[in-house]
């Protein structure tokens, strides 16, 4: 997204993905979580020797945390930042609009 | 059977006693070297990432995570894993939300940013005793 120009649309930008991440990351946990409270049987089934879908499941979890923390970094670090630099930048700031 | 858990062990308080006077050298060293705010928080800013994770990590995978835990799992068996992973769940969304604002608002801790926006002797004195009655 090479296009944003306005620190308003960075902004906007930013709060969108990380309302989205948030989202995503509250439904992955607490859908685990009202998985645990309301289907408990599910949970304790074995997908082999020793290891629960539960436990399995929430390791899965874990490993979201650390995708969604993994793809935030990556867009800041190559959209936002580089849509800041740009704005910052004082020829940029009299081509913008 | 006799155990020597819950006794006084000498060598656990010698180290005990170690690890304190070792930070509080470093602690006196690093106090002597900060000169404002900005230093005091964030090292002037000359932390690099790999380090600050380095922190972090030490941060989280405390006594708390590892003894605490253990000990939840041990007692309550997966009711204690769920614990630790809405633990983890947290950070991303404190990154997620609070990040990048903490960081365009150019303060530190929580109690500066409402601070920043509401008046500071009310809101220092309900932050304080929300952090006390957190850790206490």
């Amino acid at each position: 997204m090479p296009t944003i120009s306005t620190l308003e649309a960075v902004s906007a930008a930013r709060w969108r993905v990380a309302i989205s991440l948030t989202i995503a990351m509250m439904v992955v946990y607490f859908g685990f979580i009202l998985l645990v409270a309301f289907n408990k049987p599910l949970l304790g089934t074995l997908v082999t020797e020793g290891l629960s879908l539960g436990v399995l499941l929430g390791v899965l979890v874990i490993l979201v945390a650390w995708l969604l923390t993994w793809f935030y970094i990556r867009w800041a670090n190559t959209h936002y930042d580089a849509s800041l630099a740009r704005l910052r930048a004082p020829q940029a700031r009299e081509g913008a609009r | 059977m006799t155990s020597s858990l819950g006794q006084p062990n000498a060598i656990a308080i010698t180290f005990f006693l170690v690890f304190i006077a070792l930070s509080l050298v470093i602690t006196a060293w690093a106090a002597r070297r900060t000169k404002t705010a900005d230093q005091f928080y964030t090292a002037g800013g000359s932390v690099t990432a790999f380090q600050n994770g380095l922190a972090l990590a030490g941060d989280f995978m405390s006594a708390a995570s590892f003894l605490g835990i253990a000990g939840l799992v041990a007692l309550s068996g997966f009711d204690g894993l769920i614990y630790s992973i809405g633990w983890l769940v947290g950070w991303p969304i404190v990154m997620f939300l609070i990040a990048e604002p903490l960081r365009n608002l150019g303060r530190y801790t929580f109690a500066d940013v409402l601070a920043a926006r509401l008046r500071q002797t009310p809101i220092r004195i309900a932050a304080s005793i929300g952090s006390l009655a957190v850790i206490a």
